[in-house]
């Protein structure tokens, strides 16, 4: 077992901590103790530790600010490795366990011995502003050279992991009654009274355990400790039906009763201890119809030089540690403050044997402490030792300089109001200041929505229940019996002290960013009047911790420079997060390979088994090509694919197509007003190609569709449009026809689709239809044949995308495999060859058959010559549109073939067509495009490709040049032609 | 028809037995599921203002009291996907058609729909991680589309903790995987498919 460590600051006993439970852990490779229950920044102060880190800008040393969320300054690693190295976690919120790596951040060379601290010593050659007027001197060079690679190295707070996040995370949809943010005393009365009166209710806190200030601040209810009743309370709101998340940051309000809050499942548990197959974080998406603001309040600091040496702290952050942890922060500390909160400190920590001074600002205060000596009308001028705090000098009423290791700073409180204001969906949404208060509180929250604690700017513990009570009542809660309070501590409004007079360039308000009392001065002065630009100019307020501690304190100073009331000033807006949440967190489940869900083809294993590479094709994998021995480009495979099937019979996947099955007696007609083509006269086993319009006239899809039955058709769309297909035939439906007697479903999914392409085809399609005649007139061009396959439905189709003579046929998916295999062995004789998309590609580009790559939503019926398929006997949807009279314009890009000049050259997808290889290569002489090239083409035996230019058919049989911009230029010759390469007669196909 | 014929749409990772998390206390995986194999499904869907004509034909010819065409009133075989359109389980296509008539569409499904079961004490905990629905609240019997981790689906409750799945086939093995990895925190055991 190891030995115990030294602890010189630990009391020998107080606090909620575990002495029993020693844990050991080490900061900047140094080996420390703590005691379970024990934060980071708990466990570094009681061992004596006072630099925790670097300030942002100057690199200031740093202590610890605060005891929660809102710290400013002690921002360190956690490391579990290169993966696992996590930057600017808040040392105050970091759970303590066996075997924790922490490192400070922020310094090149040792923590005390900062090499960047160079910039302190010429901070005031980097005022405010610094950047923006400094940067333009050199012109762009000199900020590409010298400037940015400077600050590039200097940006950035804590170093991101080596590896990718190794962790998982969820997402969580919780529903919830009542939603109570904030576990303290207030949001736990309020959230029993609402779970006794029949709420479901969720009551979500920040810290490892919920009570906030009640758990340390020594004061009793009912003659209970604060700890005691706190879980009473607890144990009921459970005993109710509630739940309590502890470790559960609300950080962001959305519209409609909806809310973010991120649970930290793992971060306070040793690797090892981590329960297995659980997330580090989980993301609540919390859905709520009430929601009770229960958020607390953060106590703000005052501006004298300074007062940012580690040291010195919030008032409220030394009574934590001493209450909740056992740690007297100083054995000589001195309270500096403005209102009667900071006696309870002070003589909290006299009464643990401290040598206590307390500097209170008013000068008519009569409280005292006991064992404590007070000062009043005093206020800190200006705290001294670089390293840690050894002096603070004062003036006022008296002056002079004492010794001191800690200084405690209680300039009164700023109701966590944040998360009130995120919405825009009330009248008011920014927060309020009241003047009495001297504080910003919520605005005037909406029927569903209540404050309760010390966000109201309660400052009492009374009174934080009296608001529970209330906001419960709003609510509909039920009465619950309020507790006998003892020993309960004195408040006040604090005396306005935003800044002591004199305080100036080391007089810190934003501790993170180095923002100073001399930075908003400044910036008012250089006329940023408003808050948002005042928080730009200086920075105050930016970065981690989005200045809790410094808000206020920087607007009431721009307020005051400005000749302004604070009111006028208002706050900045506040917008979600609260506090930061890792991107994971938001991702979720869905990451990597997880990031979308797959689809996958019915012969999806058989084609992996078989050699396929597969290509994500919208959600689907599909078959690039397959790879047969000796193969080693792709293009080799694609090239083998081609010939095959136009030399002899080659098998393609089509289960992906969109397939939509219309029923009822107006069919016909629901086809007439999608389709720009006529479809009543349809024969019944018969399919007909149908392009659709978008209702702006442009093309939107094409595809085939088939007439089953008289009041039956099985429509096919492209794979990429099935889903967008099928909400435009919803929405046509629904709201241009809906009288229509038809109904239609998506069986995209119920059938496998193969097509059989080639010279063999009709062989192959025999050998499994044995009994069908499939002749010419049997099953001819455009026919459909519907039978059975070993007792399924198999439906046949004679339609072809290769321009060969080729079946598509379509049996359930459950049977497709098998089917799938047994095409394979009966097309054996004529060396069946499954292809792919590349070969698919090839094929089609060569008989000149559209796909996506034109039909890109730009184009018209003309445009891919498509433009005689439009019934003039009938509306139907982008009629009206289509003959717009910039369709008809002569200059309109057109389709075209192009053929490479060069056989070893390859056209560039994507390139632009010119007639000029001398450029310029512009938009002043540009043709137009290429949409679909194939890098080789069997049949032409050199590259081809599908353009759009401008007087397409005046360019054929003449030569064009591709140019490339993203490929240097590159200058490719082609010839153009028309587009259908091959069996322009259509001889193939209805052979 | 050749039965033997069918593959499961599931992929690799669904096989039989446990997965994820095993509990210390011996109360077994949170999580049962299982899929059922070669179920006839068909999925129909009234003409415009054939709903309550379409549903009184399927209580005479089928014996299925579908209510007003609330969701709630779904049954375990006929579970309504949308306004007046449902999936039927366990009937062939011949007795659904001849049902329907001509007052609507009915189009085979048993290879479009994949049904996947669950239960368990773990199955709330897997629905918060999945749906964005809040199912604790539906009755027993209610049905919706939605999705479950982002693929559309429709849900079924069957029990306190039992509800149906359905996916369409392409996208059940990426459900699947899912399913068990989302499950593995409260154990998952997947059970010999049911057919």
């Amino acid at each position: 077992m190891t030995a115990r460590l030294p602890q010189p600051l630990r009391l020998r006993e107080g606090g909620l901590i575990n002495r029993n439970r020693p844990i050991t852990f080490t900061f900047d490779r140094r080996v420390y103790q703590g005691y379970e229950g024990d934060s980071l920044a708990s466990a570094l102060l009681a061992s004596g530790v006072k630099l925790f880190g670097r300030s942002f800008k100057y690199h200031r040393p740093r202590g610890v600010f605060s005891a929660g969320p809102e710290e400013p300054s002690a921002l360190v690693e956690i490391d579990q490795g290169n993966a696992e190295r996590d930057p600017n976690h808040r040392a105050p919120m970091v759970e303590l366990y066996e075997g924790l790596e922490s490192f400070s951040q922020n310094h090149l060379g040792p923590l005390g011995l900062d090499l960047m601290e160079a910039n302190d010593l010429i901070s005031r050659f980097l005022p405010a502003g610094f950047y923006y007027k400094t940067f333009f001197l050199g012109g762009l060079q000199a900020w590409y050279r010298f400037y940015e690679p400077i600050i590039r190295r200097a940006a950035g707070l804590g170093r991101p992991p080596k590896e990718a996040d190794p962790h998982h995370y969820d997402k969580i949809y919780t529903f919830t009654d009542t939603l109570v943010v904030g576990g303290g005393i207030a949001g736990l009365t309020t959230a029993l009274s609402l779970a006794r009166a029949g709420q479901s209710v969720l009551v979500c806190d920040e810290r490892d355990r919920v009570g906030g200030a009640a758990l340390w601040q020594g004061e009793q209810f009912d003659g209970q400790t604060g700890a005691a009743y706190v879980d009473h309370l607890v144990a009921e709101i459970e005993a109710a039906g509630g739940r309590v998340l502890p470790r559960t940051t609300v950080f962001g309000v959305y519209d409609a009763g909806t809310y973010g809050a991120l649970e930290r499942c793992h971060d306070h548990l040793a690797k090892a201890d981590r329960p297995a197959h659980t997330a580090r974080m989980k993301y609540h998406r919390i859905q709520a119809d009430r929601v009770v603001y229960a958020t607390g309040a953060i106590e703000r600091s005052v501006g004298f030089m300074g007062n940012d040496r580690p040291g010195v702290m919030l008032a409220s952050a030394g009574h934590t540690y001493l209450g909740r942890y056992g740690v007297r922060v100083g054995q000589q500390p001195t309270i500096f403050t403005t209102n009667d909160g900071g006696y309870a400190v002070a003589a909290a920590l006299a009464a643990s044997g401290a040598d206590v001074t307390l500097l209170d600002a008013r000068a008519d205060s009569r409280l005292q402490a006991e064992g404590v000596r007070v000062m009043r009308g005093v206020h800190a001028t200006k705290a001294h030792g670089r390293m840690g705090l050894h002096r603070v000098d004062y003036a006022g009423a008296e002056s002079g300089s004492l010794s001191t290791d800690t200084l405690l700073v209680a300039g009164g409180w700023n109701p966590a109001v944040h998360l009130t204001s995120h919405t825009n969906d009330r009248r008011q949404s920014k927060p309020v200041y009241d003047t009495e208060l001297r504080a910003f509180l919520p605005p005037e929250l909406v029927d569903s929505e209540a404050a309760a604690g010390s966000v109201t700017g309660a400052l009492s513990t009374a009174d934080c229940l009296a608001s529970a009570a209330a906001a419960a009542e709003r609510l509909g809660g039920v009465k619950i019996d309020e507790p006998a309070l003892a020993q309960a501590i004195s408040v006040s409004v604090p005396q306005e002290l935003w800044a002591v007079p004199g305080a100036d360039k080391a007089a810190f308000l934003d501790l993170q960013n180095d923002a100073t009392v001399k930075d908003v001065g400044l910036a008012a002065q250089e006329g940023f009047r408003s808050v948002e630009h005042m928080k730009r100019y200086t920075t105050l307020g930016m970065a981690t911790d989005q200045g809790k501690t410094s808000n206020v304190n920087g607007l009431a100073l721009l307020a005051a420079a400005t000749g302004r009331e604070i009111s006028e000033v208002g706050t900045t807006t506040f917008r979600p997060p609260y506090t930061p949440v890792p991107i994971g967190a938001f991702a979720g489940h869905h990451r990597q390979r997880d990031y979308e869900p797959f689809r996958y083809s019915p012969v999806y294993d058989w084609a992996q088994e078989n050699g396929a590479t597969f290509v994500e094709a919208g959600l689907w994998m599909r078959p690039s090509w397959y790879n047969e021995a000796g193969e080693t480009e792709w293009l080799q495979s694609a090239v083998r694919e081609t010939r095959a099937t136009r030399n002899q019979l080659g098998i393609t996947d089509v289960s992906t197509l969109g397939k939509i099955d219309i029923q009822g007696p107006d069919a016909a007609e629901f086809l007439n007003c999608l389709y720009t083509n006529g479809w009543k006269s349809l024969p019944v086993g018969k399919a007909r190609y149908g392009l659709m319009l978008r209702e702006d006239g442009f093309v939107f899809d094409d595809g085939t569709t088939s007439r089953l039955a008289e009041d039956h058709f099985y429509m096919t769309t492209t794979t990429a449009k099935a889903a967008a297909v099928m909400a435009h035939m919803e929405f046509v439906h629904q709201s241009a026809w809906p009288d229509l007697q038809v109904a239609f479903a998506s069986v995209t999914d119920q059938w496998g689709g193969l097509a059989l392409a080639g010279p063999k085809s009709r062989d192959a399609l025999s050998a499994l239809f044995p009994a069908l005649d499939l002749s010419n007139a049997g099953l001819p061009f455009m026919g459909v044949i519907e039978t059975t396959w070993k007792g399924h439905t198999a439906r046949l189709f004679r339609i072809s995308f290769s321009g060969e003579l080729a079946y598509e046929v379509a049996v359930p998916a459950d049977v497709f495999d098998a089917f799938w295999r047994e095409a394979m062995v009966v097309g054996a004789p004529w060396n069946i060859t499954p292809y792919g998309l590349e070969a698919l590609n090839i094929l089609r580009i060569e008989k000149g058959h559209v796909t996506g790559s034109e039909l890109d939503g730009r184009v018209s019926m003309d445009d891919v010559g498509l433009g005689k398929m439009v019934s003039t006997k009938k509306d139907f949807i982008g009629k009206a549109m289509s003959g717009r009279t910039a369709f008809a314009d002569p200059e309109r890009v057109k389709m075209v073939g192009l053929v490479a000049t060069q056989s070893h050259e390859r056209i560039i997808g994507g390139g632009i067509v010119f007639d000029s290889k001398d450029g310029p290569f512009d938009h002043t002489t540009m043709l137009g495009y290429v949409t679909s090239v194939a890098a080789f083409s069997p049949l032409k035996d050199r590259s081809i490709a599908l353009a759009f230019i401008k007087n397409a058919a005046d360019w054929h049989g003449k030569t064009l040049y591709v140019v490339s911009h993203v490929h240097n230029r590159t200058i490719i010759e082609v010839q153009a032609e028309s587009p259908h390469f091959y069996d322009p007669k259509n001889e193939k196909v209805t052979g | 028809m050749e039965m033997s014929l069918l593959t499961s749409p599931l992929g690799p990772k669904w096989t039989a037995g446990h997965h994820g998390v095993i509990r210390t206390d011996g109360s077994g995986a949170g999580i049962r599921a299982f899929h059922t194999t070669g179920l006839n499904v068909v999925e129909i869907a009234a003409l415009p203002g054939k709903g309550t004509a379409l549903r009184a034909a399927l209580k005479k010819a089928l014996k299925l009291d579908l209510g007003h065409g609330d969701p709630a009133a779904s049954l375990e075989n006929a579970v309504c996907s949308g306004p007046d359109r449902y999936l039927l389980t366990g009937f062939d296509l011949a007795s659904v058609k001849a049902a329907v008539g001509d007052l609507g569409l009915a189009a085979d499904q048993s290879s479009g729909r994949v049904r996947l079961s669950i239960d368990g004490d773990g199955v709330p905990g897997l629905l918060a991680k999945s749906c964005p629905l809040d199912l604790s609240k539906w009755p027993l019997g209610m049905s919706q589309a939605s999705h479950f981790l982002h693929i559309g689906c429709i849900w079924y409750r069957r029990s306190e903790t039992g509800f149906d799945l359905y996916v369409g086939r392409s996208f059940s093995r990426s459900a699947a995987e899912w399913l068990l990895e989302s499950g593995s925190e409260f154990g998952v055991e997947v059970l010999e498919d049911k057919g």
